[in-house]
Order: structure tokens, then sequence, then C-alpha cells
């Protein structure tokens, strides 16, 4: 038995697991036969395995260097360091449709579980799908796995045979090595994309079932959970591509950034219209409409980013899958939207939305993201679009996103800050106090900044943060207030036990903190950033920008699979905006067997509270090692970026974490969330 | 619905188009050859273009202190001179492809951006120096 | 909006069919293209030799029938997806056109293994220095050229060609029916 006969039996088995699943599913379905839905609820778990195992066999193929594996020989070396050989699976074409599949698999089977075969009435502890439902759902995600095991089966064989197996490979993608975050960024990434498969599949199973209403609670947690992942895995790759990619930025709004963020800002749209319809059974089209583009969205991104349609900087080659993904995406569209047409006489929503409630905020806050999905997928396109109506060839630069984005991105803000703010249903007069409140926080902020001598765009990216503080700070504090006084216990105690009790609503105040947050340190950052390159000579120094650099080496290390070419730099603050920069800073370009002259640049970076110090090294002397091109950029709070990130998914968790006890009542002050 | 919602969202509506789709136009960099350019002076004055076709051979003349990259980008027919600043990215050479974004400055094209198209798929492990003659290189300085 | 959700998708996959279809556009248009293909004389690798000479030249071929040169390696796997099918269309067409492979950067060992490998049989020269590379102004291997019968350059493939875009490289040489 070697790695690639496993890895291919265990592909092909999948397939046809899969494949069972999903016309077992569908006989259940057509003949209203339990017995069938039985079966294939059975064969979830087995086809999970079954894909477990060909995973494992592609991890074996690479630990064991087994380069009769194409996939071994074209993406693996015998130097590559164990860890990078670990997280080879995800790090090209075959192997990561490989994990989404696995991941695919793996969400089957969870939601397999859930499915409820005697007709009895639920359980009470969770929420069961029907037999009238279930059916659908196991179907769309069997049909779904049996995409991906298809596209592998047939077109991107992660198992595929060399005749002549070379004695080495060409190594993982150095851009992949370089950074851990890479090892991490993809699988976050698919967790994402897969999470939404869940919500999209009970969506559809409820547009066929006729039952509009129960999905939304049910898939709360799947919804969260693939929201969580993405936009860790969003806050990874920016990590990523502002500690390698070595031009001292975090986001380009390049064709494969954007493929990330679409899935992200239609997700985050679902999110909150689901709130309404939980509440007041409200905003159904929508919803059915917001997971299908979202779900849709996952699909296109990697359309994009592999069929080469649009160009990239980053290089993936343009397999052949482009055409087989655009089928799916369009498969997904046309169901989801299909179906929906088919029903939206009766999901019209019955009451009308009054803009000044919560529910109105809420709309128009997914409208707004909804609308900047659009955008960023217009941009993505518009390109592909002139070229087919023109001939002409153009690109669409980063300007026209962030034109775009940042009015968009303001009425946002407005928007989370006051929403959660505004009662249910209808505005009376108590809550205009709360309303002037926060207008005198923006007002204040925004002032505060233009003293301190910001920009306009700047100063007002402080006002709405500490807008969005106040409003945080109002309700928690309303809530508090309340509490401490109906039950008389102190204000710490009704603040904890609160925070414990109404976890959805603590939980959303902080990532909206966080996305706050995300938003000042980027106003910040894109403004304040300060580049300058310069040629150093040893012991030549530099002062530029509050800093004064002395170059005091250039040499070279071998590091097995790879020479790294170091330039030894003294740094230290000379006045207040080098405030931090002092220390030793060794900036790389690594030079890796694969790619030949061309260096991958290694920078130093110093992070600090306010500015963050790059260092690049750009050119040096290969004949004596006596200079260096150095490029210093100095970009203020991506430290807080970071941390925004962190704060928005450790919100995210916190909604998520099991509530330890089992009744959920109202305790007073605590709104329902 | 009442008239001022109609009229509200036509307002919301229409500004959201004009930012779009004014954005859109406002942003578009258009590609083209030197003989493109040449021909069609109208395009690729006074706008931002990318302009696309290899690096003329002996014509490379980088200063490292300066910075400054000057070339002769042609696409065989048409040449133009190009003025850089900037250390090189790794794969810029003489015979290579580049596509240079910026604007003409007289009958120089001045650079912002300094692409060189390369696919890391299929790329000739061999060619320009080695890691391991860099290593010597430097360590015969020391 | 009930009624034009479809053809809106309908409107997007037809785009994106079209944007599939349509050339690499990464590929930058090749300087040669529509020019006459810079000639030179190379040493044929030693199963071609009975059959060809010593040393091919290019110029000498140019004339009765359209020329497809490859560049490639036996250190290149994308070579290897390419090399069958480059193979199977000399085999059946090699009274119409020409294939001429040229090794590049490559030993003459390891380049022999690779041409007994895949059994091929149009006729390859070795170029070790990989100065034709420069000549032809190539990213790397496989990249394909194709010449019509009057020596000039018709169409460049960078990266590995498959069948599709080989028909269209030879219908563009006047080749029909293929």
């Amino acid at each position: 038995m070697t790695p690639g006969l496993l890895g291919g039996v265990a592909l092909l088995a999948t397939l046809v697991l899969s494949l069972v699943g999903l016309v077992l599913a569908g006989l259940s379905w057509w003949a209203q036969d339990r017995r069938y839905l039985e079966a294939a609820r059975r064969v979830a778990p087995v086809a999970f395995l079954s894909a477990l195992v060909s995973f494992g066999a592609l991890e074996w193929a690479l630990l064991t260097h087994d380069f009769s594996v194409r996939y071994v020989a074209l993406h693996h070396s015998v130097k590559d360091p164990l860890w990078v050989t670990l997280v080879t699976p995800w790090a090209a074409l075959e192997g990561s449709i490989l994990l989404w599949g696995t991941l695919q698999a793996m969400y089957t089977w969870l939601v397999s579980r859930r499915v409820q075969v005697q007709g009895s009435a639920t359980t009470g502890r969770t929420l069961l799908l029907d037999p009238w439902r279930a059916p659908v759902a196991l179907g769309v995600l069997f049909a779904t796995q049996v995409f991906f095991f298809a596209v592998m089966v047939f077109v991107a064989h992660p198992f595929d045979a060399v005749p002549n197996p070379p004695a080495d490979g060409r190594g993982t993608n150095p851009l992949l090595q370089n950074h851990w975050m890479m090892a991490v960024h993809p699988v976050l990434m698919y967790l994402g994309f897969v999470g939404l498969s869940v919500p999209f599949a009970y969506a559809v199973a409820a547009m066929v079932a006729r039952r509009y209403q129960s999905w939304i609670f049910e898939t709360r947690w799947w919804t969260l959970v693939a929201w969580g992942f993405l936009t860790a895995a969003i806050f990874a790759g920016k990590w990523w591509s502002y500690e390698i990619l070595g031009w001292g930025g975090y986001w380009a709004w390049d064709p494969v950034e954007n493929a990330s963020i679409i899935p992200w800002l239609l997700a985050t749209a679902f999110l909150h219209t689901t709130q309404v319809q939980e509440r007041r059974g409200m905003f159904k089209p929508w919803n059915f409409a917001y997971i299908t583009l979202a779900f849709a969205a996952t699909v296109f991104g990697t359309f994009l980013t592999r069929s080469g349609v649009v160009q990239s900087v980053h290089a993936f080659g343009d397999g052949p899958v482009g055409s087989l993904f655009l089928a799916f995406l369009l498969g997904v569209l046309a169901l989801g939207l299909g179906l929906l047409s088919k029903v939206s006489g009766e999901v019209r929503d019955a009451g009308e939305v009054r803009w000044r409630t919560r529910e109105g905020a809420l709309l128009a806050g997914s409208l707004l993201f909804g609308t900047m999905a659009f955008v960023v997928v217009i941009g993505t396109v518009w390109p592909l679009v002139v070229e087919a109506l023109s001939g002409a060839k153009v690109s669409i630069g980063a300007p026209f996103f962030n034109q775009v984005s940042a009015p968009l991105g303001v009425a946002a803000l407005l928007l989370m800050g006051v929403g959660p703010v505004l009662p249910w249903r209808n505005t009376g007069g108590e809550i205009r106090r709360n309303l002037v409140v926060l207008g005198v926080a923006l007002a204040a902020g925004t002032a505060a900044g233009l003293l301190l001598g910001l920009t306009l765009g700047v100063a007002l990216a402080v006002g709405l943060f500490v807008y969005n503080l106040a409003a945080v700070a109002l309700m928690v504090g309303q809530g508090v207030r309340e509490r401490s006084r109906a039950l008389g216990v102190s204000r710490g105690r009704a603040f904890l036990e609160l925070a414990s009790s109404s976890r959805r609503r603590f939980g959303s105040h902080v990532v909206h903190v966080g996305f706050a947050l995300a938003a000042l340190t980027i106003a910040f950052s894109q403004t304040y950033r300060f580049e300058e390159s310069k040629t150093l000579r040893l012991g030549e120094s530099w002062r530029t920008a509050g800093v004064e650099m002395t170059l005091r080496n250039v040499g070279v290390e071998d590091q097995g699979n790879r020479q790294s070419v170091y330039a030894r730099v003294e740094v230290r603050g000379v006045d207040r905006r080098g405030l931090w920069a002092d220390g030793t800073y060794t900036t790389r370009l690594n030079f890796y067997p694969q790619m030949g002259n061309q260096g991958l640049h290694a920078p130093d970076l110093k992070y600090t509270l306010y500015n963050d110090y790059y260092l690049i090294l750009q050119a040096f002397d290969t004949e004596r090692g006596q200079w260096a091109t150095l490029r210093l950029v100095v970009t203020p709070l991506v430290l807080w970026l970071w941390v925004a990130g962190a704060v928005m998914a450790l919100g995210t968790l916190y909604i998520l974490w099991p509530s330890p006890a089992p009744q959920r009542q109202q305790a007073p002050g605590g709104a329902p969330a | 619905m009442k008239p001022k919602h109609i009229i509200g969202i036509v307002v919301v509506v229409g500004a959201l188009a004009y930012l779009i789709f004014g954005g859109l136009g406002q942003n578009l960099v258009y590609f083209y050859t030197p003989s493109e350019c040449l021909q069609n002076q109208a395009n690729c004055q006074n706008r931002q273009v990318r302009l696309g076709g290899l690096v003329k051979a002996g014509t490379v003349d980088y200063n490292k202190d300066t910075l400054d990259l000057r070339f002769v980008v042609t696409d065989g027919v048409t040449e133009f001179p190009v003025q850089a600043k900037g250390t090189p990215p790794a794969l810029f050479g003489e015979n290579r492809g580049v596509v240079i974004e910026g604007k003409f400055q007289g009958g120089t094209f001045v650079s912002t951006n300094l692409l060189v198209k390369h696919s890391e798929g299929y790329q000739a492990p061999k060619e320009g120096y080695t890691p391991e003659q860099i290593r010597k290189l430097i360590e015969e300085a020391e | 909006m009930r009624r034009f959700w479809p053809l809106l998708v309908l409107a997007l996959g037809g785009l994106f069919w079209w944007g599939l279809q349509r050339p690499d556009p990464n590929a930058l248009p090749s300087v040669l293209v529509g020019k006459p293909a810079p000639t030179f004389e190379r040493p044929l690798l030693q199963p071609y030799r009975a059959e060809w000479g010593d040393r091919l030249e290019l110029g000498e071929q140019v004339g009765s029938r359209p020329i497809l040169i490859n560049f490639w390696a036996s250190w290149c796997l994308p070579c290897r997806d390419e090399a069958p099918l480059l193979e199977a269309y000399w085999r059946r067409y090699r009274d119409r056109l020409l294939i001429l492979g040229v090794n590049v950067q490559d030993t003459e060992a390891k380049a022999l293994e690779f041409i007994r490998e895949y059994g091929l049989s149009f006729p390859s020269v070795f170029d070790p220095k990989g100065t034709l590379g420069v000549d032809y102004g190539t990213y790397g291997v496989p990249e394909t050229f194709v010449i019509d019968a009057e020596g000039k350059v018709l169409q460049r493939h960078a990266g590995p060609v498959n069948e599709a875009v080989l028909r269209d490289m030879l219908r563009k040489a006047g080749l029909e029916g293929l």
C-alpha cells in the first residue's frame, strides 16, 4: 500500500459515498420514506471518515517524501522543515480542495447528527432537523461534497502519479514557508467558507418545505461560527501580508484579498437581518437572498483566484478548475434565488419597517454591507467587463475601493453606534437623551482630533470611535443600573451577572468595539504612513522620520532550506516620532533554491503602542557586502489592528461559548438579545 | 410607500451609483504597448497608464545611491525611455517583460510602480546567481 | 427583481465564461509576434542526429511548413505534462508541421533520460546555457512559439500547452481540420 494508492482509493470512496448520500436523501424526499433518510444520515460519518483517510494519506505521502505523488513532487522537498511539511496539503490547489472537501464532509456529518428520524416532538435539548426538511438540507450538503470530490477525482487529483519520480521535489511555495501565519490562514478561511454551507442548506430546505422561520434559530450557531472564522482568517491574511510581502501594507484590494472579504461582508449582512427575523419574523426574503449570496461568494472567491480570469499579483496557477467552479457558482445562485422567487409571494413581510427603530437600523446596516460587497465585486470584475465590451486591457486601482468604501464605512460606523440603542418596533421620546449623548460624543471626538492636528478624515474616525464606545457604555450602563436597582445588588455584581446571562448582547458589544477599533487603526495607518529608501554603506547613518539608522553588518546564513542574507541595523530614536524605536534590527532577504535569484523579504519590524518601525532589505552588495539598500516604513497603530481582530474573534467566541446555566430567563435589565 | 420614502431611496441610490460608477471611470488604468501609445498619443498623455514591454538590452542604468533607475522599454518597434525610483525588483533585467505604471512627462515615461511579469510556477531554477554564489561572494568579502 | 435575477446570473455567467475562454490575461504579447523568428544553429541531441544531422539550423527548416518551437528542461514538471501531447501531435501531423524542442539549462544525461522516458521522436536541440531563451525572451520553461512558413512568429505561449492551446496555435498557422 502506498500513500498515493490509499489516497486515491479513499478519494474515490468519498465521492461514491457522497453520491450515495445524495441519492438516499433525494429518495427519502421523493418517496417520503424515513428509512432512506436514516440511511443517508448513516452515510455521512462514513464519508467523513473516508475523506479523513484521503487527507491523512496526503500527509503520509508528504511525511515520507513520496515523490511519486505529483503533488508531493511539486510542492515538497526533503529539506522542508516539519511544520512546513505538515501544512503543505493546503499550499496548493489540489490539497486545498482536499482540505475544503474534508471539512465539508465533517460539517455534513455534524449536521447529520441533528437529523431527527422519528416523528416525535423535539427532545428540547437541541434543535433538531425535522424529517420534512432534513432530506433537502442533507441533500444540499452531500451535493456540495460531491462537487468537491468530483473536482478532485476528475480534474485536480491530489494523488496523481509521476511515472518517473524525481529524487527531490521543488519544495513548498516559499511565500508560504516564510511565515507561520500561512499555516493557519487557509484553514480558518475554509472553516468559514464551509460553515456558510450549513445555513445555506437549511435555507434551501426551509424554502422547499415552506417552513420559513425556524431555520434562523437552528443555524444561528453555524452562522456565527462561520463568521468568526472568516473574521479571524481575514485578519490572519492581513497580518501575513504585512509581515511577509515586504511592502509595509496589509491590504491592497487585490482580487485574492477581495475574494476573501466578499463572503465576509455578505455574511455580516446576513447576521444582522437574521436578528430581525428571529425577533419579529420580518426580512425573510432578505435572509434567503443574503445566505445564498454569501455561500455563492465563497465559491466565487475560489473561482476568481484559481481561474486566472482576473489579474492578480499573487501568482496562482490558472488551473483547469475554473469552469467547474463557475458552474457550481451558477448552480448555487440558481438554486437559492430560483427557490426564493418561487416562494417570494408567501414570504413577503407582514409589517412595515420604520427606519428609526432597531430593525430599521439592522436593515440599513445589512444593506450597507451588501452594498460594500457589491462594490468589491464590481471593482474586481470591472476590468473584465471593460475588456469584454471594448477590448481594452485595464486595471482598477486601489483608490477606487478606498474612495467608495470610506463613506460606506463611515455610514456603517454611525449605524453601529445608534442601532443597538434604538428600541424595537417604535421609537419613543425616552431615547432622545441617549441620542444627544451620542451626538455629543461624536462631535467631541472629532473636534478633539482636529485640535490635535489630525486630518479631517482621521479626526472623524476618532469621533466615530468615541461615539461607538459611548454607545456601548450607555447600553451596558443602563442595564447594570436597572439590574442593581431591581435586585439590590452591587453594580459590579450586576455587570458580571448581565455579562454572563446575556452573552449574545455582550459579545456583540465586544465585536462592535473591535470593529470600531479596526476602523480607527485603518484610518490612522492609511493616512500617516511614511516610507523612504536609501542605500547605506557599512557604518553609515541615516536620519529620517525621527530615527537614526546605522548599518552595522551585511552577511549571509545557511538555514538548510534557504540562504538568508541579512542586514543588521542599529536604530535609535532621535525625537518624538522615533519614540520606542530603539533596537538592533535584522532585516532579511531569503533565497530559496526553487526561486532562483528572486529573494523573499523577511522584514524586521518593531510594533510599539503607537508607531511601527518596519525595515526592509531591498538590495545588497553581492560582491563585497559593503552596502545595503534599506527601506523604512513607519505606520501608526498597526499593532492595534491585530488587537481589533483578536477582540472581534474573542467577542464571537464569547457569544458561542456554551452557557453553563440551562435556563435562559429574562432577568431585569437584560434586554432580550 | 410614501413619496417621501421614494425620494429618499432615489437620492441614496443615485448617490451610490455616482460614487461607484464615477469612481470606476476615474480609476481605470489602461494597459498599452509602446506602439499603441505612439499611434494614439491622446490615450497615453496626461493620464495614468500601464505600459507593457521588454527592457531593452544595454539601456539599464541604476544608481544605487540616488535610487534612480533608467531604462528603455520596447516592444520591438517603438521604444520609450523610462524613469523610475527605487530598487529594481529581483526579476527585473534586460530582455525581460515589465509592466510600468505611471505617466508620460514629455517623451519620458515616469513610473510610479514597476511590475515584473512572472509566474513562479515555471521558472528555471538556475538563472542568475544562485544562493551559493551569493554566499560565496559575501564570505569572500568578509 | 423577481423577473430579472435569472438574466443577471446569466450575464455574470456569460462574462466569466468569456473570461475563461480568452487567452491568458497575464501573458505579455511577445515582442516577437509578427516578426521573423530569431534564427539559430545548435547541436541536436544524440537520438536525432541520424535523421537530422549533427546540428540544426532554424533558417533551413523554414519555408515548407509551420514550426512549433518548444522550450523544455528535464527538471520542469509541467514539461512532463505536455511532452506526451507534443509527441502525439508530432506522430500524427509530422508531414504538415515541424515540432522542434529546445532543451535549455539542462545536463545532456538528464535530457536524454527524459527523451527516453516519453519516447520523444521530434528533434530537440541542446542549449545548456539557455542563450536561446534570451533571444526569444522567455520567462521560463515550458514555453512554446509557433512560426509560420515564412519564418514569422505567430504566437507565443508561456507555460504548458494543453490540447486546446495547441490546436489554436496550429490553426493560426493555417493548419485546419486537425
